[in-house]
């Protein structure tokens, strides 16, 4: 399942209730993306800008391309848009398998493709102005991992 | 009237989505961009980048196409999520 968030989430409370419904998994790999202060730069909070159908369209797709690629018995994307504070959980992506390896390596893949692929865009406000924010040459060499 | 829409940093420059009547000599989208480079201070900048997408009537295209009046044209800049 997936979900774009307007207002904060409890990863926590999903984390736990994707765990339960998993059936026979054996294993279930999560990450939580948390919106950080980084240091001197003294981020306030992230405003998310999203595409009204791309964003989750093609969110569906890299979740049904993870789902081709391993055996996977459930699936759960939440990205949150709008403003979101530093503190607050930007995105929770978890994998439920019968096995370890392929839970992770979907998970590590999901937010591979989160980070450069999919239709958002993020704006970090700071005690010195605004940046828009683009991925890192280490993000795309991630994402490449894939291919 | 050919709807523009603009995301991320290409809508801050562009101050929000808007209708253009299309010049003559705009009659693709390779055309349109060059235009709105020279209309607009900074489009250009950020558009060269490589990784900028284009959506037309809600379709993602990867080349240069004709355009009209009747079109919906989506400027998208580098995605940054997660």
């Amino acid at each position: 399942m997936i979900s774009l968030c307007a207002e904060t989430f409890d990863p926590y409370a999903l984390l736990k209730e994707f765990t339960k419904n998993t059936g026979d998994a054996g294993a279930v790999a999560s990450f939580i993306g948390l919106v950080r202060k980084e240091g001197a730069a003294d981020v306030s909070a992230l405003i998310l800008e999203h595409h009204p159908q791309l964003t989750q369209q093609s969110i569906e797709q890299a979740v049904d391309g993870v789902m081709q690629r391993w055996d996977l018995l459930d699936v759960r994307v939440v990205h949150r848009i709008g403003r979101v504070e530093t503190g607050e959980p930007i995105v929770l992506v978890a994998t439920a398998a019968a096995h370890r390896r392929a839970a992770f390596e979907s998970c590590d893949m999901l937010m591979d493709f989160l980070k450069t692929d999919a239709p958002f865009w993020k704006k970090e406000l700071t005690a010195s102005g605004e940046n828009w924010i683009e991925p890192s040459a280490e993000d795309y060499q991630n994402r490449s991992r894939w291919d | 009237m050919a709807q523009l829409a603009f995301y991320g940093k290409l809508r801050d420059i562009m101050g929000c989505d808007m209708e253009l009547e299309l010049p003559a000599n705009v009659k693709t989208l390779n055309a349109l961009q060059d235009h709105l480079t020279q209309a607009y201070t900074g489009f250009g900048d950020v558009f060269s980048h490589t990784r900028t997408k284009v959506v037309l009537n809600d379709v993602l295209v990867h080349s240069d196409m004709p355009i009209t009046d009747a079109d919906r044209i989506e400027f998208l800049p580098p995605f940054s999520g997660g």
